[in-house]
């Protein structure tokens, strides 16, 4: 009967020692969790931690299905981690089967079940897990050191001991089999189909040789395991219990709203300067990154040359914080001063990393650059794409925010942003009574003219782009048209309207953000409107998603789900076209679509109004930034690339004659980017609204 | 001893317990030895691993 002799040519003492290497496992992992746990534990208070059930269903879902892992773009490195998750799961479990035969089932039970059927079936899936496993293995140091991917082109020491570790283990596994199946001229050798071939080449050595090498390979598999076990706590390997986890805490609204300072007026402190300002929950995510660089993939600074690359910021502060709780994490960066750069990069072994660095009052200026700070669009791709929700943008507000108002160190720029705003309700030097000049000449009714304004259909959300820049007025009034064709009754607030807040709160500057939308709620409130239509997403999300922690509960729709609704209900009609009429490429607004999902109204638009649309190479949740997030629209680009241009090449690099958008930001970055890359005469920018005005008219 | 008082040595007495059974089990080839042994050297050890963190104050 096919079975096999556990233990066989390991000697007593071998397994003395072994379960003796056993405790010093479980003494690295509970010493090193602890700590971890420890150090989570000094930050703020964070939760409630609600609706278990779904975190609970996400949580498993990352970890065994791999659904934020196996997605477009990511099959090799889904499928690669796909293949060594299982290939781990499936050994552990292997392992604990023979261990529950030959220290329960046979000395309690007096019975074995390792045996017969099972024991073929064993082999064979054990056989093929391991293959899996090795294969997952070997992806994954082809994807690290022979890809040459940017975003690994430094030598990752941290990467070389899991990867080595992992790759010994799997393999003198098969070669312990191998060893023992030709020592023993097992029968039933070929049930072991990955060992066997190695069986087979070592046929004819001296049984007493191959039981030696069995020996030696038995000890180095042995204290590799416990190299590795030990290894884990302090390493990247700690996602494995880190990554689920952090996933299961994450911010359930994080991906639309900002954590609120509730009760401002009444706080002393604001935002994060040193670890222990961030909340718990914050402090794990620095310890679930498992330095994939997907976050790196479609991010607008690092792809721009910029000193911000969202990995790097977490992996440095999570070094720092492991070097605070005693432990020793992988590579990390340069000190800034050390480096003599902005910005890190992954460094070699032998430069001077954050495990070396001594405690610093504030992270901010030592383990954090302001640079990379102030370069952050808050576009979310970092966010969209980390396998384990890591929550780079809130983090990097937080610490915006101790900047402006704690510290009161911010680029120059938002010097002038945070007075017009303040004095003026907008970002610029118009006054507030300017504000619905544009709408004169159209007749566009404010809201305080309209003698019932529950009458109304929609109030139109104009947004301080659209009423004050010369090109986005353009839009609102494209959008006017729209509105009017349609028959939808409606009217905007006018001079009563001030800025949404966004880029205040962006910018850190909570407490402007707080002043403006508590404004604009009194006013809304005031004539209690049906639904807002906002042709900004900025606006938009802000109206729909973060005045609601202030509040407001409002019915907020994007233009393009308005029009989009218009045309499907028949209220817009629009004469057939074709692409031949003008091919536009659509771009996806950061805060229309990552931020909200809407990514299928727009392109509706655009196959009603202009017979369809270019996909962009990077488009949907993988879509790339304008430039103009996170009030950077109002900053300079001093740093690296333009955003804009990276973008607007994409474009241009289709055979599209312009970009269809559906943000007044993107609107303006990119009319700067086709003027900059001079090349206004064949390539346009426009609105999806004036897209659709022009159908009407045409 | 800090916070956790005789915890450590608790502990690491759970471990040895569990590895004595366990060289116990393997020198004298009493199998029923074996599992309650490795489970006392595994709990043990964590606990130990566990006390021995809480033992210095984390400070960030």
């Amino acid at each position: 009967m096919p079975t096999r002799p556990i233990g066989w040519n390991v000697s007593e003492v071998a397994f003395a020692v072994m379960y003796v290497l056993v405790a010093v496992q479980a003494l690295a992992l509970g010493y090193g969790f602890s700590r971890r746990y420890l150090a989570w534990k000094q930050g703020r208070a964070y939760g409630p931690i609600d609706r278990i059930g779904e975190r609970l269903r996400q949580a498993l879902a990352v970890a065994f299905v791999h659904r934020r892992l196996i997605r477009p773009g990511y099959i090799y490195a889904g499928v690669m981690h796909l293949f060594i998750f299982y290939g781990f799961i499936f050994l552990f479990i292997g392992t604990l089967i023979v261990l529950l035969e030959a220290d329960i089932v046979r000395p309690f039970f007096n019975a074995s079940f390792y045996q017969g059927t099972f024991y073929v079936v064993y082999k064979l899936v054990i056989n093929f897990f391991g293959l899996l496993f090795i294969i997952g293995l070997l992806m994954a140091v082809y994807r690290r050191y022979f890809q040459h991917l940017p975003k690994f082109r430094r030598s990752l020491s941290d990467d070389a001991i899991v990867l080595g570790i992992l790759l010994f283990l799997g393999l003198t596994g098969f070669l312990l089999e191998a060893l023992r199946l030709a020592a023993t001229r097992d029968p039933y050798a070929s049930i072991h189909w990955v060992a066997y071939p190695l069986t087979l080449a070592l046929d004819g050595v001296d049984p007493s040789v191959l039981t030696a090498a069995h020996g030696v390979t038995w000890w180095c598999h042995m204290l590799a395991n416990t190299a590795l076990l030990v290894y884990i706590p302090a390493s990247k390997l700690a996602h494995i219990f880190t990554g689920p986890t952090n996933v299961f805490l994450r911010a359930t609204d994080s991906r639309t709203a900002l954590p609120l300072i509730a009760n401002i007026e009444e706080q002393e402190h604001f935002g994060v300067a040193k670890l222990t300002d961030f909340n718990w929950k914050q402090l794990a995510n620095f310890d679930a990154c498992m330095r994939c660089g997907r976050c790196l993939d479609f991010c607008p600074t690092f792809n721009t040359g910029k000193p911000l690359k969202p990995r790097q910021l977490i992996v440095e502060v999570g070094a720092y914080l492991d070097r605070q709780a005693g432990l020793r994490a992988g590579p990390a960066g340069p000190r800034l001063q050390e480096a003599g750069v902005t910005g890190h990069e992954l460094v070699a072994s032998d430069e001077p990393s954050l495990a070396t660095v001594p405690k610093v009052e504030e992270i901010i200026g030592s383990v954090v650059s302001e640079d990379e700070l102030w370069d952050c669009t808050t576009c979310r791709a970092c966010m969209e794409q980390c396998p384990v929700r890591i929550e780079h943008v809130p983090l990097i507000v937080e610490m915006r925010r101790n900047l402006v108002l704690e510290q009161s160190r911010f680029p120059q720029e938002l010097v002038m942003l945070f007075n017009n705003l303040e004095r003026n309700g907008n970002p610029y030097s118009f006054p507030s009574s300017s504000r619905a000049d544009w709408a004169l000449e159209l007749g566009v009714q404010e809201l305080s003219q309209v003698e019932d304004p529950a009458s109304l259909e929609v109030v139109y959300w104009v947004g301080c782009m659209s009423s004050f820049d010369a090109r986005n007025q353009k839009v609102a009034t494209a959008l006017v048209k729209c509105l009017r064709a349609a028959d939808v009754k409606f009217a905007i607030l006018g001079k009563e309207e001030t800025c949404s807040g966004d880029p205040a709160r962006r910018a850190g500057n909570e407490y402007l953000y707080q002043i403006l939308a508590q404004t604009n709620i009194d006013r809304l409130n005031a004539y209690a409107p049906k639904r807002i239509v906002a042709n900004c997403p900025h606006c938009f999300n802000t109206l729909k998603n973060e005045y609601p922690q202030l509040g407001a509960n409002f019915q907020v729709v994007h233009h393009s789900e308005f029009i989009r609704e218009l045309i499907a209900a028949g209220r817009l009609k629009l004469p057939p076209k074709t692409l031949d009429d003008g091919r536009f490429a659509y771009h996806d607004p950061c805060y229309l679509g990552r931020y909200n999902e809407v990514y299928d109204a727009p392109r509706s638009v655009m196959d009603s109004a202009a017979g369809g649309y270019v996909e962009l190479p990077r488009c949907r949740d993988r879509g790339f930034c304008c430039g103009a997030g996170g009030a950077r629209a109002f900053m300079e680009e001093k740093r690296g690339t333009r955003i804009s241009h990276n973008r607007l090449n994409e474009a241009v690099a289709t055979d599209a004659s312009g970009v269809a958008v559906g943000c007044p930001f993107c609107v303006t970055m990119f009319e700067d980017g086709v003027r900059a890359l001079n090349i206004e005469e064949r390539f346009a920018v426009k609105d999806i609204a004036e897209i659709v005005a022009d159908s009407l008219s045409s | 001893m800090t916070g956790v008082g005789l915890e450590p040595v608790l502990a690491a007495l759970v471990t040895l317990i569990g590895i004595g059974l366990t060289s116990f089990g393997a020198f004298t080839h009493t199998a029923t030895a074996m599992a309650p042994g490795a489970a006392l050297a595994l709990l043990g050890g964590g606990w130990l691993g566990n006390s021995l963190a809480r033992r210095r104050p984390v400070e960030l």
